[in-house]
């Protein structure tokens, strides 16, 4: 391999962590129009929760995060593979949401994985199609503060 | 820091998120793929070769429903064909009565170019913290 294309390719992967971190942290941000930014104009999605194209998808994610008081998305195991154009993506993510319910605050907790098919434009990486993968789920009471 | 440099050090963070992805994946030939043959193991599952440690893995999993190895901060550095990385994980155990079991470990790595990419030749694992947690609120 010579050094060019050592080059590309942390060039490439370093772009397409940067798009899914972007994703998250634009999500936690509630800014709408940064993370419609991430997607492909014809991208489709399955939340496992809801699917369809990234519009209804991205409907479904704002309705839904409207009842949380704060969110936050955060990332680890990360893997991606690039062929020319195209790659793909596993990103792990811890999903913290805390919302107030009956008898006070809680959290509820989701680890789940983004399963990403992307694709090279000319504005640069964009995610044409996101599966969620759900690991495991937990709602647990905030503890009172000391 | 050249290219080269770059592109090996992005190479070695893989080997460590392979791992979790066939640890979580119940992928046992993608683990032992992250080894050299006769690599080095000192950790939770036990002491001596990779071989050991993998043949205590495969017996543990069954006793989760799930598990999540989540990697976070990761130190690396490279030298020609040697490398060292430490790697921070949060590996969450779902049991299948709903309870969490959760540990904090250190993954402390030392990796060498191998014919077939960067393998780990040593591995010492460091367990920071243990934690049990009941089955979560329903809802």
């Amino acid at each position: 391999m010579s050094d060019e294309e050592a080059l590309r390719l942390v060039v490439d992967r370093q772009a397409i962590r940067d798009l899914v971190h972007a994703y998250a942290t634009a999500v936690d941000r509630r800014d709408w129009p940064r993370v419609r930014a991430c997607f492909t104009p014809d991208a489709a999605c399955d939340f496992s929760w809801f699917r369809g194209d990234v519009d209804t998808v991205l409907g479904h994610i704002e309705r839904g995060l409207a009842q949380f008081e704060t969110t936050m998305h955060l990332l680890g195991t990360h893997l991606a593979d690039v062929v020319a154009d195209t790659a793909t993506a596993e990103t792990y993510a811890v999903c913290h949401h805390r919302l107030r319910r009956e008898g006070g605050l809680a959290d509820r907790v989701v680890g789940m994985r983004y399963l990403d098919a992307l694709v090279r434009t000319p504005a640069g990486w964009r995610i044409r199609r996101r599966d969620v993968a759900v690991d495991w789920q937990r709602l647990d009471p905030v503890s009172p503060a000391p | 820091m050249n290219a080269r440099a770059a592109y090996d050090a992005t190479l070695v963070r893989d080997v460590a998120c392979r791992y979790a992805r066939g640890v979580d994946r119940k992928d046992l030939d993608l683990v032992a793929s992250c080894f050299t043959p006769e690599c080095a193991y000192e950790g939770a599952l036990g002491r001596g070769t990779i071989a050991d440690a993998l043949a205590t893995l495969r017996a543990a999993l069954p006793r989760y429903e799930r598990t999540m190895h989540f990697m976070g901060t990761q130190d690396v550095a490279v030298d020609g064909d040697a490398a060292r990385s430490e790697t921070y994980c949060v590996a969450y155990h779902v049991r299948p009565d709903g309870r969490h079991f959760t540990v904090g470990v250190r993954y402390l790595d030392a990796l060498a170019r191998t014919a077939d990419g960067w393998r780990i030749c040593r591995r010492t694992v460091r367990t920071e913290w243990t934690r049990e947690d009941p089955a979560s609120l329903p809802g």
